[in-house]
């Protein structure tokens, strides 16, 4: 197994894709940080902007930057890792090498969660630095150490990298690269909304609070949802990992078994 | 000795039977080519072989063992399956240095593996711009990697220039006869694999058509006669009139199992022009001819190629 997650990192660090994703989301994450900080209660910007930076619900959408959009970067980094193998074809010699198809995978998710953490570490260090750098710069306190804060900033950490293996087990289901990009993009941004907003409609709300997006968001709390609305912290934490890991068994079962042609 | 068995192996892909109920025997120490026509089920019977395609029924062993079992399989077996399985924003020595990780082999491997293969000088370059002869020798620097006593290449020579072809078979006799490895290599160009193979394999339809040594059975089905007609047509109806077979090959029809007397004699009751009548022993490519349009003189010739094409995956 450790030849096989050396393998797996050398193929991450040997493309430009791991680069240009992390760049991607650097870039990302600091905009939303400079948009939100400079929008939270400026109430002529329009109905949606947050309330002042003094409310504690400001200062954890400021921070929790990462987990509402650096997310997506992880996701497709997973998606890739195991769909880039069969756009590329190089899921034969990888077969070739280690013919245990569960054992490559297991690899991968390991990779996958190393990587996502390394990125959840980026993203979060970026936003908690440029977030109070700029906070205090319009005069309000920083409290990046009070209301649950610095919880928030490790699971945000935590969940990049099961978000990471998400998209493997998501990769590995769709097999085709882009068709599996663009659907894990699209289920997390609008399908999921549509799907929650139907739960809802239909009385199952602890169905709608289980969905990936909801889970990841009952992480950090950072929405203005009600409280009622959502999973506690650890309970959106433990069904985040749940997915995760349910995408990749999927994965396994239903792909990594068929004919490699 | 025999080192890789293939027992009554068939595959389906849905309603097509691409292998059926093939077996055959690859020993070491020798080349054995692995022939037929685009699409006769070589390329599925030798992914069966390595563990990527699981077989409708049968099995496909490797010393004894499923490849999947190997425990070492790099180690053991070198296969190069397509030339296009490299990730195009990769360098070669990258993409060796992934599969020395996943092997447990030293990096030094991938640099002798290059130099083996002419690839060091462009080791750095991303394999999206390598040509097709590029790639080709990156793929069995892969399956020289691990140093195993297996080789298992699929249409190695596609791509290649003369200069690479002379190369290659170089390398696989050398693999063969002097290190007494077991090599199976497919192909579709028959005049090549007989310069290399000591030993053929050949199916199509996903049934085995002919195995054994090269030399015996070209020796089996005699000498032939080269007819060059500007009549062609005719000859061969001729020929078929007369219970010979007459395979056209550019301007020349090749008829086996036959003397110049017969031909010239049945040209001249017929009235038909020759421009050229030679006995030649038979060569790969017309015992092939021969073997597999066997069942083509029972049926309807537009069936022949549905019938040679069906095994695509």
């Amino acid at each position: 197994m450790t030849r096989l997650i050396r393998a797996e990192v050398r193929k991450l660090l040997t493309t430009r894709m791991l680069l240009g994703l992390t760049l991607g989301g650097i870039v990302l994450v600091a905009f939303y940080v400079v948009v939100i900080v400079f929008t939270a209660g400026n109430n002529q910007a329009g109905t949606n902007a947050l309330r002042s930076l003094s409310d504690p619900g400001s200062l954890r959408a400021v921070y929790g930057v990462p987990f509402e959009i650096g997310y997506l970067m992880p996701l497709i980094m997973g998606v890739i890792l195991i769909s880039g193998e069969f756009r590329h074809k190089t899921i034969t010699p990888t077969l070739l090498v280690a013919p245990r198809r569960s054992r490559v995978l297991t690899a991968k998710a390991v990779v996958a969660a190393g990587t996502g953490l390394a990125m959840g570490l980026v993203y979060t260090a970026i936003a908690a630095a440029l977030g109070a750098v700029l906070i205090a710069a319009r005069g309000y306190p920083v409290h990046i150490g009070s209301y649950g804060i610095p919880r928030m900033l490790v699971l945000m950490v935590l969940g990049l990298a099961v978000w990471a293996v998400f998209g493997l087990g998501f990769g590995a289901l769709l097999k085709n690269q882009t068709a599996a990009v663009l659907a894990a993009l699209a289920i997390v941004t609008i399908v999921e909304g549509l799907l929650e907003l139907f739960l809802r409609w239909a009385h199952l709300g602890w169905a709608a609070k289980v969905l990936p997006s909801a889970a990841s968001s009952a992480m950090v709390q950072a929405s203005n949802v009600k409280a009622a609305n959502i999973l506690p912290w650890w309970g959106g934490a433990l069904t985040l990992l749940a997915w995760g890991v349910l995408m990749v068994v999927l994965g396994a079962v239903f792909t990594m078994r068929r004919d490699v042609t | 000795m025999t080192e890789i068995v293939v027992d009554h192996l068939s595959k389906d892909f849905g309603p097509v039977r691409a292998v059926d109920d093939l077996t055959f025997a690859v020993p070491s120490g020798e080349v054995t080519g692995f022939l037929g026509p685009n699409g006769a089920g070589k390329t599925t019977t030798l992914r069966c072989l390595l563990g990527l395609i699981a077989p409708t029924s049968g099995k496909a062993l490797i010393a004894g063992a499923r490849y999947s079992d190997l425990a070492e399989p790099a180690r053991t077996v070198g296969a190069a399956l397509e030339a296009s399985s490299f990730h195009p924003g990769r360098t070669a020595r990258n993409h060796l240095r992934v599969l020395c990780a996943a092997a447990g082999l030293p990096d030094r491997r991938a640099e002798e593996v290059l130099d083996l293969t002419g690839l060091t000088s462009d080791a750095d370059r991303r394999v999206g711009g390598y040509s097709t002869g590029m790639r080709q020798r990156l793929a069995l620097s892969a399956a020289l990697l691990g140093d195993p006593g297996y080789l298992v290449l699929d249409e190695p020579a596609t791509g290649l220039d003369p200069a690479g072809i002379s190369w290659l078979r170089e390398l696989l006799e050398y693999m063969a006869h002097d290190l007494g490895k077991t090599v199976l290599v497919s192909s579709h160009l028959l005049a090549e694999m007989e310069h290399t193979a000591d030993r053929v394999v050949i199916i199509t339809g996903g049934r085995l058509v002919k195995q054994g040594q090269l030399e015996d059975i070209i020796n089996a089905a005699g000498a032939g006669v080269r007819v060059r007609t500007p009549s062609a047509t005719r000859m061969s109806e001729v020929l078929r009139d007369a219970g010979l077979s007459g395979e056209l090959r550019g301007e020349e029809l090749f008829v086996p199992s036959t003397t110049a007397e017969r031909v010239g004699h049945l040209a001249y009751v017929n009235g038909i022009e020759l421009s050229g009548l030679a006995e030649r022993p038979a060569d790969l490519e017309a015992v092939f001819l021969q073997l597999t349009n066997s069942d083509h003189h029972q049926e309807p010739a537009s069936e022949r190629p549905a019938a040679v094409t069906s095994g695509r995956p």
